[in-house]
């Protein structure tokens, strides 16, 4: 069949299929749909999840602080220097026995 | 347009609106009204706004599509929360009881089933010029395309329905 032929018929048969479908196509009233039916309010979902990123957000920004440096490490490194510092200068005196004081003249006695 | 204008122009292509409600929600009803009523609410409000460079009708049927287009989209959302599967137009389009809601009689069973089969931008060009008797530029302003991608997607449909066609079915024609 030639192509014309078949585009003929395929916009013949198209023409029929969609006005079947139009005569069994039952309309409702023009009325029932203009009128703004009375429906419950719907809740509207942007006003909360608005408010939850604002307080989110606003938490973050108290508690969090992302902007804020990281708390400083406990400063291990300074705590030994600080140690070896202080054996060495243990270590640089001279070995004394306690009781070196003890019996250390005292120059106070010695003027008595 | 004055509010009572717009009021008679909806009036006057209520039925043809429905019926192009219906090709956009799929053939489901209370979508469709749904869609309407949207439609014609946005349009009473002037939230949707007639410009006059087109026909009224064409104004409307694109606000109609364009409505219609964030409802499925909503609904395709809703559904992949509550099922875990997205809508897909051909799984709309191969779904035997989209087909059975087009209500038409067995002599025409076949041509629905290779019309539903059709991708959605051929199916509504069909829809347009058979159904709404609109000339393929009116289906172009509606759909928002160029006159050349409606020429494009008319000849593609019918190429399709001739290759799906049993050529017998042509004869009787």
């Amino acid at each position: 069949m030639p192509k014309d032929q078949t585009d003929q018929k395929i916009e013949n048969l198209l023409r029929q299929h969609y006005q079947q479908q139009r005569r069994d196509t039952f309309v409702p009233a023009y009325q029932a749909l203009s009128e703004r039916r009375h429906q419950p309010h719907r809740r509207s979902f942007a006003l909360p999840a608005f408010a939850s990123a604002a307080v989110l957000l606003l938490v973050t920004a108290v508690f969090i602080n992302p902007l804020q440096p990281p708390p400083k490490q406990f400063a291990y490194e300074e705590l030994e220097m600080a140690i070896e510092n202080r054996f060495a200068l243990a270590a640089d005196d001279e070995w004394r026995s306690p009781t070196d004081y003890l019996l250390e003249p005292d120059d106070d006695w010695a003027q008595l | 347009m004055r509010q009572e204008q717009l009021e008679e122009q909806l009036q006057k292509h209520h039925e043809a609106s429905f019926g192009w409600a219906l090709h956009c929600c799929e053939h489901q009803r209370e979508m469709a009204q749904e869609v309407l009523q949207r439609t014609y609410l946005m349009v009473l409000d002037g939230r949707a706004k007639f410009s006059g460079r087109s026909s009224f009708k064409t104004f409307l049927f694109a606000v109609m599509r364009r409505i219609a287009a964030g409802e499925r989209r909503k609904r395709a959302l809703l559904d992949l929360r509550f099922t875990g599967v997205v809508g897909f137009d051909s799984h709309a389009a191969n779904d035997p009881s989209v087909v059975d809601r087009m209500q038409v009689q067995d002599r025409n069973r076949t041509l629905a089933l290779a019309v539903a089969g059709l991708p959605r931008r051929q199916r509504e060009v069909l829809h347009l010029v058979f159904y709404q008797d609109c000339t393929l530029e009116q289906a172009a302003q509606i759909m928002r395309v160029s006159v050349g991608s409606v020429r494009s997607y008319y000849a593609r449909a019918k190429d399709a329905l001739r290759e799906n066609l049993d050529i017998g079915e042509l004869r009787h024609a």
